[in-house]
């Protein structure tokens, strides 16, 4: 018996003993399983949308709380930083947003940020 | 029409609703699935328990079958993997029968055959089919959707939940002792 054979035979046989089965009629029971199912699980999820937004606003509030009770130093920085660059009209406008700064002072202003002198009008090379 | 063809019909792109989908694969996938089931676990009634149970299984996880190829692979898959739970709890209650009083497995050894068991017989092919019941499971299990069905090499993987290369190791074990069985006692 070739493999082919023993294939073809297997599969004749398989069908000829499944044809004899003959399955009772349930569709309309599955459709009411299904239905039945359907209802049990929604629920679940109309509780999940809300539970969700509320993590996310306690997730967003934490965050929020936890910058501006652990970043105090930042602000001075920012104050000072805005007291150099800034015109002195400005900076007493911009001081008291720092809370724990009384007033500007420029202490730790990195190089960059310093205000260079004005450099002179670039001359023309005098005509030859 | 065979199995297989009864279940191909129909594009993977139709409107998918889901009452609609349900109905649908129902006509299309019924019949061949407890017939499958049964050829599994050779009992109509549990194979027309676990076919249920597959389709409301389906009808929960809408979202992940949205075509019919999808749906019918899942429904496959589920038909089959019960049908394994039933075979492995009637292993594990064989087991705990034999291993009690020899005169319960006497009574069982002379029980009167099935209804079912005479159907098998009668129609034709009982050689093949009892050496089909010999095989070790998981070859017998890869075995029947693979022909059954008419299933691919890959539709068969996925089906009992193994790899392609399994399958086509299973297979080939499978119809070689198949064919020393039948060849042996002819």
């Amino acid at each position: 018996m070739t493999p082919d054979d023993l294939e073809g035979r297997l599969r004749e046989v398989l069908h000829r003993v499944a044809e004899r089965v003959t399955p009772h009629e349930r569709r309309t029971e599955i459709l009411a399983m299904a239905h039945h199912e359907t209802a049990q699980v929604e629920p679940q999820r109309r509780w999940l949308i809300p539970a969700g937004a509320a993590a996310w606003v306690v997730l967003l509030g934490a965050a929020v709380w936890g910058v501006s009770s652990s970043g105090g130093s930042q602000p001075e920085t920012l104050a000072a930083t805005r007291a150099v660059t800034s015109p002195p009209a400005a900076a007493a406008t911009v001081a008291p947003t720092a809370r724990q700064s009384p007033a500007p002072v420029p202490l730790a202003v990195p190089s960059h940020h310093r205000p260079r002198p004005p450099t002179p009008a670039r001359r023309e090379p005098p005509p030859r | 029409m065979t199995a297989a063809q009864g279940e191909d019909t129909g594009s993977a792109d139709t409107m998918w609703v889901p009452d609609q989908a349900l109905t649908d694969l129902y006509a299309v996938s019924w019949h061949s699935l407890v017939r499958l089931s049964w050829l599994l676990v050779r009992d109509q009634q549990l194979a027309e328990e676990r076919v249920p149970d597959a389709f409301v299984a389906m009808s929960s996880h809408w979202s992940r079958q949205q075509n019919r190829d999808l749906a019918l692979a899942y429904l496959r898959r589920c038909v089959v993997n019960s049908s394994h739970s039933v075979l492995r709890h009637r292993r594990v209650e064989g087991r705990y029968l034999s291993s009690q009083t020899s005169a319960m497995t006497a009574q069982g050894s002379t029980k009167e055959p099935s209804a079912q068991a005479r159907a098998l017989q009668s129609a034709g092919g009982a050689r093949l089919l009892a050496a089909l019941g010999h095989l070790p499971p998981r070859q017998w299990q890869v075995l029947t959707p693979r022909y059954y069905l008419d299933l691919s090499q890959s539709q068969t993987a996925d089906a009992v939940s193994i790899s392609a290369g399994s399958v086509k190791t299973h297979t080939h074990r499978g119809l070689t002792a198949l064919r020393s069985d039948v060849e042996g006692t002819s």
